[in-house]
C-alpha cells in the first residue's frame, strides 16, 4: 500500500509538472488601446510575447498610417519554480485620414512553435469630432482654400492656422500640397488669438499661393503637425517640482495633430478665344510702360518698362515681343516677378520687363502699344491689356540741341537729318579675318618645358661661370697679398744680400758704385717692406712711407743722415774715403735693423 | 664648349622642331576651310589642341571655323585663348571686336586691372617672349660680371651694366609672372540664354543674372560640372558647363553641337 501511495504522489507530481509546462508554453498576443479615434489622436498597439522568440517582431504597413516604434518592456515571472518570460513592444499609430483600418495577424516563431496575433480593427473620425467641446481640445490644426475652384493658371490661396492653448516646445510641420500645382510659400507665418467658443487661441497662420497648372479635381492633404508641448492636464508627481520653475506646471506630452484633407477642382481654360500670342496671365490685369527718355541719339540707349499688375499670379507670364525692325536693337533684361498675398484682396502679381532700345536710325521711332492677352476670370473670357509705350524721337548721332516737344503737326512734317557717322567708331567688315596660314601655326606661344630649362641651363651655367670668375678673382687678390708679405719677410735678408755686393764693390776700390748699391738697397728694402713700388723713391717718399709705417722720428732722423751721407759720398768730387764709406754702409746695415725690428713690433 | 652650345642650341629649339609635324594637318584643316568643311576644321584644330599645341593662330583658326559653323560663343572663346597667347596680334584683336560687335550682351572682354597693372608687359607680349626678355638680360648679367671679375678689367663700366641688364630682366619677369598667376582663363557663353546661379546645383539655387551667346566671362573656380564665372563688372555666379565653352590653360569645357552645318 505504502508502494502504492509513493507510485501515486509521483504520479500527481509528474502531472503538475506537465500541467506547469504547459501552462508556460510561448503565446502571442496583440492588442489595441482604443477601437475608436480621431485623425488627431495617437493609437497605442502593444504585442506581447512570451517565450522565446526568433528575432523581433515586424509590424506590417497599413495604408495612411504612420507607425512608430514607441518602445519595448520586459517582465521576468518564476511560477512554482518555472521562469517564464514576457516581452511587450508597443507602437503608436497615427492616422493621416478617417476611414476604418485594420491591423493585420502579426506572426512570429515563439519556442519553435508558429503563432500569431488576430487581426484588428479601428475606426478613425475627423479632426474634432471625437470631443464636442474645444475644451477638451487645447491644440489643432485646419487648412483652408481661397477657393474651390479655380482655373488652370489662376492662382489660389492655402492657408493652414495651428490653434494652441498650450506650451509649444518643439513642432514638426508636415504641410504637403498636391502635385500639378506651383507652390509658392509666402514668406513669415502670421501670429494673432482669437477667440472660440469662450476659449482664447494662440493662432499661427502660414499661406501659400498655390497656381495650378493641369486641370482636374486635386485633393489637398490635410496639414500635420507633430507637436511636443507642456501637458497641463497631467501634473508632475512631485507637486513644486524643479522642472516647474523650467517648463511650467505639467508634464511633457507630445502629439501629432492633423487637419481634414480638402479638394479642389481646377477647371481648363477655354479654347474659344485664345490667340496663339496668349501671354498666360490668369486673373485681372493693368499695365502701364515707363520711358526712361522721349528724345535721344542714335546709338544712345533708352530704358522701356514695361509693368502688369494686377490680381492673380504673374510668375508664369511670357514676355512681350517689341518688333522694332531695324530702326532699333532691342535687349532684354530678366522680368522681375512680385507675388504677394492680401487678405482683402487675394493674390497680387506684379511683373515687371526691363527693355533696353537703342535707336539706329535717326527720326521717330514708335514702340507702339503691346497688346497682351489675358484670361479675366471675373468674366470668365479671354481679354486684351493694352500698353501704350509711345513714341520716341530719335536725333542723328552728333547733333546736340535738344528735341522741341512733338506735336501731332510736327510728328508728320518731322524730317530727320541725315545721320553723321561717329568719328570715334570705324565700322567693322561683315566678316571675321582669314585664318592663318599652316607655316605659323608651328610655333608654340605658350611657355614650354624646353624654354624653362634652357633658361634655366643658361642661368644655371652663367651663375657657375660667375661663381668661378668670383673665385679666380678671390684667389689673384689673395695670392698677391701672399706675394707681399712673402716679399716683405725676406726684405731684410735680400737686402743684407745686396749689402754684400755693395761691400764686395767697396773693396774693390768703387766706391761710387757701392754707395749707388747702398741707396738702391735702401729703396728696395722700405718698397719690399711696405709693398709699395720702390723705383722712383726719393729721401721724401722714403720719410713718408716711414712716418705712415708708424716708426718713430728718430728712425726716420736717423734714415735721413744716412741717406744724405750716402749724397755726399755719392756726389763728392775727389774720391771718396772708403774708410768713411765703409761707416756708412754699417749705417746702412743699422738702420735697415732698426727699421726690421720697428715693423716687427 | 661646343657641346655645350649645341646642347643649348637643341634644347631651345626642340619645341620648334616637333611642332613642325603638324604642318601636313593643319594644311588639311586650310583646305577643309576653303571647301566651307567648317566642322571638320574646327576639328582638327581642337584635336592639335588636346596634343598640347599652344599656338595662338591654332585657337584664331579655330575661333574662325567655329563662327563659321554658327558656333558664335566657342568663337568667342576661341579667340579670347588666342588673345591670352598673343595679345599683340591685331589679327586676334579685330576678330574679337567684331564678335563683341555680334554678340548680344555687350560686355567687356577684359579683366578689372589696377592702374600699375595697365603697365604690364603682359598687355603685348606672349609668355615665351617675355620669358625670353627677362632671361637674355639676365645672363648677360651674369656674363658681364663674370667677365670683370675674370679678367679685372673696366670693373666699374661691366658691373655698371651688370646692374642696368639686371634691372631691364625685372620687367619681364614680373610681367611674366602677372600673366602665369593674375590672368585669368576667359570662356563664353554658348546657349542662347544662361542663367547664373547662386550656387553650383539647380535645386534651391537663385538666379542671379542671364547671359547670351557670345557673352566673355573669366573662370574663377570648378565644381564638377559646374564653373564659377565672373564678368568684368565683377559680377559673379555658377553656371553649367553645357552651356559654357572654355578653351583655358586650367580649365577646359566645349561640346560640339550635334548638328553639322557646312556653312553659315
Amino acid at each position: 500500500m505504502a508502494k502504492i501511495g509513493k507510485l501515486m504522489k509521483l504520479l500527481m507530481v509528474l502531472l503538475f509538472w506537465m500541467g506547469a509546462s504547459h501552462a508556460s508554453a510561448g503565446s502571442l498576443t496583440g492588442e489595441l488601446d482604443k477601437a475608436e479615434g480621431t485623425v488627431e489622436d495617437q493609437f497605442v498597439y502593444t504585442l506581447a510575447v512570451q517565450g522565446s522568440a526568433d528575432g523581433e517582431p515586424k509590424f506590417p504597413d497599413i495604408p495612411d498610417i504612420q507607425i512608430q516604434k514607441a518602445g519595448t518592456s520586459q517582465s521576468v515571472s518564476i511560477i512554482n519554480g518555472k521562469m517564464s518570460r514576457e516581452v511587450q513592444y508597443q507602437f503608436v499609430l497615427t492616422a493621416s485620414k478617417e476611414g476604418t483600418y485594420t491591423i493585420p495577424a502579426i506572426a512570429m516563431t515563439i519556442d519553435d512553435k508558429a503563432q500569431q496575433t488576430l487581426p484588428i480593427e479601428f475606426k478613425v473620425k475627423p479632426a474634432g469630432s471625437g470631443t464636442g467641446s474645444l475644451k477638451e481640445r487645447p491644440l489643432f490644426i485646419e487648412r483652408s482654400l481661397s477657393k474651390q475652384k479655380v482655373y488652370v493658371g489662376e492662382s489660389l490661396v492655402s492657408s493652414i492656422r495651428v490653434f494652441s492653448r498650450v506650451r509649444i516646445l518643439a513642432a514638426e510641420p508636415d504641410f504637403r500640397y498636391p502635385d500639378g500645382m506651383q507652390v509658392k510659400k509666402i514668406d513669415g507665418e502670421k501670429s494673432y488669438s482669437k477667440v472660440l467658443d469662450g476659449q482664447e487661441f494662440a493662432v499661427n497662420q502660414f499661406d501659400a499661393i498655390l497656381v495650378p497648372n493641369k486641370e482636374g479635381k486635386f485633393e489637398v492633404p490635410g496639414a500635420a503637425l507633430g507637436v511636443r508641448y507642456i501637458d497641463q492636464s497631467k501634473p508632475r508627481r512631485s507637486a513644486g517640482s524643479l522642472l516647474d520653475d523650467l517648463w511650467g506646471q505639467g508634464n511633457t506630452a507630445e502629439k501629432r495633430i492633423t487637419s481634414p484633407s480638402l479638394t479642389v477642382e481646377v477647371l481648363p481654360l477655354p479654347l474659344t478665344g485664345r490667340r496663339a500670342d496668349f501671354s498666360g496671365l490668369v486673373g485681372e490685369f493693368t499695365g502701364r510702360a515707363e520711358v526712361s527718355s522721349r528724345s535721344v541719339k542714335a546709338g544712345e540707349t533708352v530704358t522701356v518698362n514695361v509693368v502688369i499688375e494686377g490680381r492673380g499670379a504673374t510668375g508664369g507670364m511670357a514676355e512681350p515681343e517689341f518688333d522694332l525692325g531695324d530702326k532699333a536693337k532691342v535687349y532684354k533684361d530678366k522680368p522681375q516677378s512680385q507675388d504677394s498675398y492680401d487678405a482683402a484682396q487675394g493674390v497680387l502679381g506684379q511683373r515687371t520687363f526691363k527693355v533696353a532700345v537703342v535707336p539706329t536710325q535717326s527720326g521717330e521711332l514708335d514702340i507702339g502699344t503691346l497688346k497682351i492677352q489675358y484670361f479675366n476670370t471675373a468674366s470668365g473670357h479671354y481679354q486684351d491689356l493694352t500698353v501704350d509705350v509711345g513714341k520716341i524721337q530719335v536725333m542723328a548721332n552728333g547733333a546736340v540741341k535738344s528735341a522741341p516737344p512733338v506735336t501731332p503737326a510736327d510728328a508728320q512734317s518731322f524730317a530727320p537729318p541725315p545721320a553723321a557717322p561717329n568719328p570715334g567708331v570705324k565700322a567693322l567688315a561683315d566678316d571675321l579675318l582669314e585664318p592663318h596660314s599652316p607655316d605659323r601655326l608651328a610655333k608654340q606661344d605658350e611657355l614650354q618645358t624646353a624654354d624653362l630649362m634652357g633658361g634655366a641651363g643658361l642661368l644655371f651655367c652663367s651663375l657657375i661661370l660667375t661663381g668661378f670668375s668670383g673665385w679666380k678673382s678671390y684667389l689673384r687678390l689673395q695670392g698677391g697679398r701672399r706675394d707681399v708679405r712673402k716679399k716683405a719677410d725676406r726684405a731684410l735678408k735680400l737686402a743684407q744680400g745686396q749689402m754684400k755686393d755693395a761691400r764686395r764693390l767697396l773693396e774693390s776700390q768703387d766706391v761710387k758704385s757701392a754707395v749707388g748699391q747702398a741707396q738702391k738697397i735702401i729703396r728696395q728694402y722700405v718698397g719690399d717692406r711696405f709693398g709699395i713700388k720702390s723705383g722712383g723713391l726719393t729721401l721724401r717718399d722714403l720719410e713718408q712711407q716711414l712716418a705712415q709705417q708708424g716708426l718713430s722720428t728718430d728712425t726716420i732722423s736717423d734714415m735721413r743722415r744716412v741717406w744724405q751721407d750716402l749724397d755726399q759720398l755719392l756726389f763728392a768730387e775727389a774720391s771718396a774715403d772708403q774708410n768713411r764709406s765703409r761707416e756708412v754702409l754699417q749705417k746702412v746695415d743699422k738702420l735697415l735693423q732698426e727699421v726690421e725690428e720697428r715693423c716687427a713690433h | 664648349m661646343r657641346a655645350l652650345m649645341s646642347f643649348f642650341l637643341v634644347v631651345m629649339f626642340s619645341g620648334q622642331l616637333c611642332a613642325t609635324t603638324k604642318t601636313g594637318d593643319y594644311s588639311a584643316a586650310e583646305d577643309a576651310f576653303r571647301q566651307g568643311q567648317f566642322s571638320q576644321a574646327s576639328k582638327i584644330y581642337l584635336e592639335a589642341i588636346q596634343e598640347g599645341h599652344s599656338n595662338a593662330s591654332i585657337f584664331y583658326n579655330l575661333g574662325t571655323s567655329l563662327y563659321k559653323n554658327g558656333e558664335m560663343g566657342a568663337a568667342v572663346a576661341a579667340h579670347l585663348r588666342a588673345r591670352s597667347l598673343r595679345p599683340d596680334d591685331p589679327d586676334i584683336r579685330y576678330n574679337l571686336r567684331f564678335l563683341q560687335e555680334k554678340a548680344k550682351d555687350k560686355l567687356d572682354m577684359n579683366r578689372p586691372e589696377r592702374s600699375w597693372e595697365k603697365l604690364s608687359a603682359a598687355h603685348w607680349m606672349g609668355q615665351r617672349s617675355l620669358f625670353w626678355s627677362m632671361i637674355i638680360p639676365l645672363v648677360l648679367a651674369f656674363w658681364s660680371v663674370a667677365w670683370t671679375l675674370l679678367t679685372g678689367r673696366r670693373p666699374a663700366l661691366l658691373w655698371s651694366l651688370g646692374i642696368v641688364l639686371f634691372l631691364v630682366s625685372v620687367y619681364p619677369g614680373l610681367s611674366l609672372v602677372d600673366a602665369l598667376w593674375r590672368s585669368p582663363d576667359w570662356g563664353a557663353v554658348v546657349s542662347n540664354e544662361l542663367d547664373v546661379l547662386a550656387s553650383p546645383t539647380v535645386k534651391n539655387s537663385v538666379v542671379i543674372f542671364q547671359l547670351h551667346e557670345g557673352a566673355p566671362f573669366m573662370v574663377v573656380n570648378q565644381s564638377g560640372d559646374w564653373f564659377k564665372i565672373q564678368l568684368s563688372d565683377g559680377k559673379t555666379g555658377w553656371a553649367k558647363g553645357e552651356g559654357l565653352a572654355i578653351f583655358g590653360k586650367t580649365y577646359f569645357s566645349y561640346q560640339s553641337p550635334k548638328t553639322d552645318s557646312s556653312s553659315l
